[in-house]
């Protein structure tokens, strides 16, 4: 084992084979390989190696010209998918406020009769009677109607909510019964 | 449309790829024009000198690329990523069919006739280059398949230690000890060939 400048030829080989060399370790391995006919060789084999392997030397070897028509003509495709389905999204949505489509004409038919129907049944001036005789006057000189179902809260001094209730649970009471009813 | 090429050939791989998202052609076509030979080349090596199958394996990558842009992380190098696919596809091809057997045993013939490429061009005195180099694949053909990708990334694509090892997903010290293997090996073999050209040079 040959040692030259403090490097075994053993390292010298790693150091040629990684090839990541600073300038001190390049100054060390040239003067080593000065002296050492065994690490010149090597060397000079993985500079052969290097040039062989040096792919701009396979000239012959190039992409075939179908490869890169082939993937222009999928990107295009898909281009072109992309917008044919945006066009059919269109076109449905259009369908369905035209009423092209049978199926949505029915439906909003169905939909239709049925809120006649429901008008029918519950007039809103019957929903405001229909209010008032689920309450029963507090007192004669009371301002404030009070439903039988409704718990009186205890803290009856707190101050008057928004709609002039006393409470929360008051307050929905103003809202949904007294109010419409006046 | 040159105005448009210059200003794609000015844009970094990562830049090219960000285009490419957004289904740009020029920024397909840059890439393309940057990769497609390095690609081929390895995969050619890679597998073993099938050419057929290279161009086809450079069809499918472009093709992953260009349907899933999205998959490529903008944080990460294109070069280490797009090598990296290509590993993968090796690697999977190797394992669906069992090439390695196939391949070891073409090697043994190819270096055969290597030898006997050898000795009549010694007996000619017409050894060159290009025999070298037929020699060289022969010999590269017989190293595992991750010497075999170690090597090629450094010395057919000049990648750094750093950028193998994120190629591989292995540590820098595992690359750096495959291609001191791999590199004593192969220049062990090709000492007979290198010996003749020094001596014809």
């Amino acid at each position: 084992m040959n040692k030259q400048n403090g490097y075994k030829c053993d390292d010298i080989e790693k150091l040629l084979i990684l090839d990541e060399l600073d300038a001190s370790e390049k100054s060390r391995v040239t003067l080593h390989l000065e002296n050492c006919k065994r690490c010149r060789q090597f060397a000079s084999d993985l500079e052969n190696i290097r040039t062989g392997m040096d792919f701009s030397t396979e000239d012959s070897l190039q992409p075939s010209p179908h490869i890169r028509t082939n993937i222009l003509e999928r990107m295009n495709q898909a281009r072109s998918t992309k917008r044919r389905s945006l066009t059919e999204l269109r076109w449905k949505l259009k369908s369905v406020l035209e009423y092209r489509v049978p199926v949505y004409q029915a439906a909003l038919s169905g939909v239709v009769v049925l809120l006649i129907i429901l008008f029918l049944q519950n007039p809103p001036t019957e929903l405001q009677f229909v209010a008032e005789d689920q309450f029963i006057t507090a007192g004669q000189d009371s301002l404030v109607s009070v439903p039988l179902n409704v718990n009186i809260i205890d803290n009856i001094d707190s101050v008057p909510n928004q709609n002039g209730g006393w409470n929360s649970a008051e307050d929905s009471v103003f809202s949904r019964y007294i109010f419409p009813a006046m | 449309m040159s105005l448009l090429k210059s200003k794609y050939r000015k844009q970094t791989d990562e830049q090219l790829m960000r285009f490419l998202q957004e289904r740009e052609k020029a920024a397909f076509n840059e890439l393309y024009d940057r990769y497609s030979v390095r690609i081929l080349k390895f995969f050619h090596r890679m597998l073993n000198g099938d050419e057929q199958k290279s161009q086809d394996f450079l069809q499918d990558i472009f093709l992953k690329i260009v349907e899933k842009p999205h998959l490529f992380d903008s944080h990460q190098s294109f070069s280490t990523w797009i090598f990296t696919i290509a590993r993968n596809m090796c690697k999977n091809e190797y394992r669906k069919q069992d090439v390695r057997k196939i391949m070891e045993l073409k090697a043994d013939f190819e270096t055969e006739t290597a030898d006997r490429d050898y000795f009549y061009a010694q007996s000619e005195q017409q050894f060159d280059r290009k025999q070298f180099q037929t020699a060289l694949m022969n010999e590269l053909s017989k190293l595992s398949d991750s010497h075999r990708s170690t090597f090629l990334l450094r010395y057919q694509q000049q990648f750094s230690i750093k950028e193998i090892s994120d190629i591989l997903h292995c540590s820098e010290g595992t690359v750096k000890s495959r291609l001191f293997y791999a590199t004593q090996k192969i220049a062990h073999q090709l000492r007979k060939y290198n010996e003749e050209i020094s001596r014809n040079e």
